[in-house]
């Protein structure tokens, strides 16, 4: 029995490993065939590694290259956001993101801010979302860590111990109330880009509806809701409406 | 004002009048065509300006005419610019006799001992529609005539007659073939039985005729009445001679009795047809065919552009309109177009604006109506909404519409307004703005960013931050030290809540810091002090009474917790002398009392071990 078990998890290492040896070889040659600019070789061959389960943000990032050498600027931007959720600080994915982002016709400008809601964007938008969370945990540590020793040390004076614990507890609060919303915008919206040169977006999930009006291809929306083939889009400036999901892609 | 001022003036007005009246009058004669067939009937009206007095004129002499009907009269009496005029007219019907000039005599007439005359009038006879040599040949019922087929029913006729507004056309040309009942007897109804057949038309039929107007005429010096009873528009579709099939009426005769009354009205019959019989007249019904018609269809003259087929229209109009001329940036304008005329509209093609690709253009709602009247007149209305995407001048061109007008036989252009719209920039839309800004317009001829080689981290996307490594093992930390703080606080809570726990934890304590107070030496009070600090160690630690406890009853306490004999002898005996000491301290002899000290210390050490 043991002996059977120690074959399973040999094959089973020995299997990942030829198979990761595989995808670094398909890589490789699809940065081969970027490299020779015969780009829609390369995005076969990127495209195959996706389908094969293997994600990573180079790869994303190299797709979008790839997408954007063919005039693809949809699919550019599609995959530049996939890079961007797995390597949020890169600076090539951020530049080449803004350059593609000329290029796309919609340029749809944030409506002007309330102080207020300037302030509090400012204020969850100071770190990134891995920096708050680690922030928020450590307050929490600090909290724990003084009320550990409070207890240990029983001649301590528990009331200053106590103090700070309620102290470090706020400002675990302050930084979680970040964690939270930047969890709600960055990691639980969907996000989706427009594909096809010019789509409508209507007012109900029905094409035989008003069109409210239109966007163009390498714009980014969230998503909403979704309703059979139809997507609840929303975007930056806060409009919103429907658009059937054949003509774009989530992210 | 008094009687004789009010006759007076009364006086003045009359001599005023009078003098008015008997100015200067004028005769003139005139007919209402100078050019008449053979079938149609004069009229010949004298006016005489200036008197109504003149009641008697003499009967139109001359060549060529009958008179049928006259004199009648009309007056007219009315102020103008405050001078009275007063005017009377005769007309008299005549019926010309034969083709050539028909001439009316001038004529004088006195009157207030003056001689006023009238001109001759000369009038042009032609040859009738009608003629009586068609009639005269016609002996039967079935006797075809150029005009059509005459029923005869007695001493009644009736016949239809076919008249094209055109004989030759061209080609798409608007061709009305107005169908007149010629009869004369007593119609009481009439219907259509057959619509011509026209190959090679497209046919429409024009508004029914609910109320048809009868005018006289004459044919082989009969009178006639001849009444059009249906109008149809044509247009060619093919070049060429083309015919039209006759069209078939059913008309309800009365069969007459006698001379028809000459003053009937046609009218009478289709309003009243039972007051217009009487009850015993007889009446039947009787089949009338028009005459077939072909027309020459002339093909249009070549247009430059073979790809375009302008209509054949007449009279057109070409308006542009447009509902505002200054708009918002991506805000909607309408822009409607439309072409009227004589002709068939949905053969009509209106070019379409030409606009900047910025202009998001609508398909156009068309709207095209053919009103049919006596002619087909259409309207064709082409609405545009567009939406401009930039703001500037947004000029809209004119429009230039080419179609064939067969009056003047060519190709006639007519062009549309121009307009120049201006888009203003709206600050609250908040997309589509074409603008980059000057960071945007910096990248714009920059590639992008090489891809990247190498090592490559395969994985499962982190999307969320709760699994972030850091994040949990610091977490975990957290937790770790919570449960271990509340467990230790557990277990320091109950070590808290019972008092023998407490006395036996914190008997060690109290029997240091009590060995610690002893300073002075040799005085009985320290003795008491190491005495108790045993005593009460051993109390707590054994939960005993401390007051009244003997070292006796210590040694039986220690020897029931099983504690080492040497050891309770040991505390026995320590405690025994310090009973000693406690009440005679000169039995101290040599031993100190830090040795005592020391001993005491040494036993409660030992002592913490086993209780």
């Amino acid at each position: 029995m043991k002996n059977l078990f120690k074959t399973i998890a040999i094959l089973s290492i020995l299997a990942t490993f030829i198979y990761a040896q595989d995808v670094e070889y398909l890589f490789g040659k699809a940065n081969d065939y970027y490299q020779q600019e015969n780009y829609s070789e390369a995005i076969k061959i990127y495209e195959e590694i996706l389908t094969n389960g293997k994600v990573s943000g180079t790869l994303y990032y190299n797709l979008g290259n790839a997408y954007y050498k063919i005039d693809e600027i949809g699919k550019a931007i599609l995959y530049y956001e996939k890079a961007k959720i797995l390597m949020p600080d890169d600076e090539n994915i951020a530049f080449n993101l803004k350059l593609v982002n000329v290029k796309v016709q919609d340029r749809i400008q944030v409506p002007r801010e309330s102080f207020i809601v300037k302030l509090h964007n400012n204020f969850i938008n100071l770190f990134s979302i891995k920096v708050w969370s680690i922030l928020f945990s450590s307050f929490i540590l600090f909290a724990v860590l003084v009320f550990f020793i409070s207890v240990i040390i029983a001649k301590y004076n528990f009331k200053s111990s106590r103090n700070i614990i309620i102290i470090s507890m706020v400002l675990a609060l302050v930084t979680f109330y970040p964690t939270w919303q930047k969890h709600q915008k960055e990691e639980l919206t969907t996000k989706g880009v427009v594909l096809e040169e010019r789509i409508d977006v209507f007012a109900a999930p029905d094409g035989e509806s008003t069109t409210l009006f239109n966007i163009h291809e390498g714009t980014l929306f969230s998503i909403l809701d979704t309703d059979g083939n139809w997507f609840k889009i929303e975007l930056i400036d806060g409009k919103q409406g429907w658009v059937y999901n054949e003509f774009c892609e989530e992210v | 004002m008094n009687i004789q001022n009010l006759w007076k003036l009364l006086l003045t007005i009359s001599i005023l009048l009078s003098l008015a009246i008997a100015d200067d009058i004028t005769i003139s004669a005139s007919v209402n065509s100078s050019n008449i067939t053979l079938n149609d009937i004069l009229s010949y009206t004298v006016d005489v300006d200036g008197t109504n007095k003149i009641k008697h004129l003499p009967e139109p002499q001359g060549k060529n005419f009958l008179v049928i009907n006259g004199p009648f009269q009309s007056s007219n009496f009315q102020f103008v610019n405050g001078k009275m005029t007063s005017k009377i007219s005769y007309t008299w019907q005549l019926q010309p006799k034969a083709e050539g000039e028909l001439i009316i005599n001038g004529f004088s007439v006195q009157y207030k001992k003056k001689k006023y005359s009238a001109d001759r009038v000369v009038a042009k006879v032609t040859k009738g529609r009608y003629s009586s040599g068609n009639q005269n040949n016609q002996n039967n019922q079935n006797a075809q005539t150029q005009q059509g087929k005459i029923e005869t029913s007695g001493k009644g006729r009736i016949f239809l007659d076919a008249v094209p507004s055109k004989k030759s056309v061209y080609l798409g040309e608007q061709v009305i073939i107005e169908y007149k009942l010629v009869y004369n007897m007593q119609i009481t109804n009439y219907g259509t039985e057959k619509l011509p057949e026209a190959k090679g038309f497209w046919v429409e039929e024009l508004k029914e005729i609910k109320n048809p107007q009868s005018s006289k005429i004459v044919i082989d010096g009969e009178e006639f009445y001849s009444a059009v009873i249906k109008r149809i528009a044509l247009f060619p579709t093919e070049s060429g001679k083309l015919e039209i099939d006759p069209m078939i009426t059913q008309c309800e005769v009365v069969l007459p009795k006698k001379k028809r009354n000459s003053n009937s009205q046609f009218d009478s019959f289709f309003d009243d047809s039972f007051f217009g019989t009487s009850m015993f007249d007889r009446t039947t019904v009787k089949r009338v065919i028009a005459s077939p018609l072909s027309i020459d269809v002339k093909p249009l003259p070549t247009f430059h552009d073979p790809d375009i087929m302008p209509p054949v229209m007449e009279n057109v109009r070409v308006t542009g309109d447009i509902d505002t001329m200054e708009i918002s940036r991506d805000k909607a304008i309408t822009l409607k177009y439309n072409v009227t005329g004589f002709g068939n509209i949905n053969a009509v093609d209106f070019p379409q604006p030409v606009l900047p690709d910025y202009v998001e253009v609508f398909p156009p709602k068309v709207n095209k109506v053919n009103q049919k009247k006596t002619k087909v007149r259409g309207s064709a209305t082409y609405e545009y909404v567009l939406i401009p995407h930039k703001a500037g001048t947004l000029t809209i061109p004119s429009i230039d519409f080419t179609y064939f007008d067969p009056t003047k036989q060519k190709y006639q252009t007519l062009r549309s307004h121009k307009f120049d719209v201006t888009v203003n920039e709206d600050k609250n839309m908040v997309s589509y703005n074409s603008g980059l800004n000057k960071e945007e317009i910096k990248i714009l001829d920059q590639d992008i960013r090489y891809i990247v080689k190498g090592k490559v981290n395969w994985r499962k996307a982190n999307t969320r931050f709760y699994q972030n490594g850091t994040f949990i093992v610091i977490n975990l930390i957290s937790l770790l030290l919570f449960i271990i703080a509340i467990a230790i606080k557990t277990h320091q809570k109950t070590i808290g809540s019972n008092p023998v726990l407490v006395r036996k934890n914190k008997a060690m304590k109290k029997a240091q810091d009590r060995l610690n107070s002893v300073i002075e030496l040799q005085t009985s009070e320290s003795m008491e002090i190491l005495d108790s600090v045993l005593k009460g160690f051993i109390s707590d630690r054994l939960n005993l009474q401390e007051a009244g406890l003997s070292p006796m009853d210590i040694k039986e306490a220690l020897k029931q917790k099983n504690v080492d004999d040497d050891l309770t002898k040991e505390t026995f005996t320590f405690l025994e002398n310090m009973e000693l000491f406690k009440y005679s301290p000169g039995a101290l002899g040599s031993t100190s009392e830090s040795d005592l000290k020391a001993k005491c210390k040494d036993l409660l050490t030992k002592l913490s071990k086993v209780i």
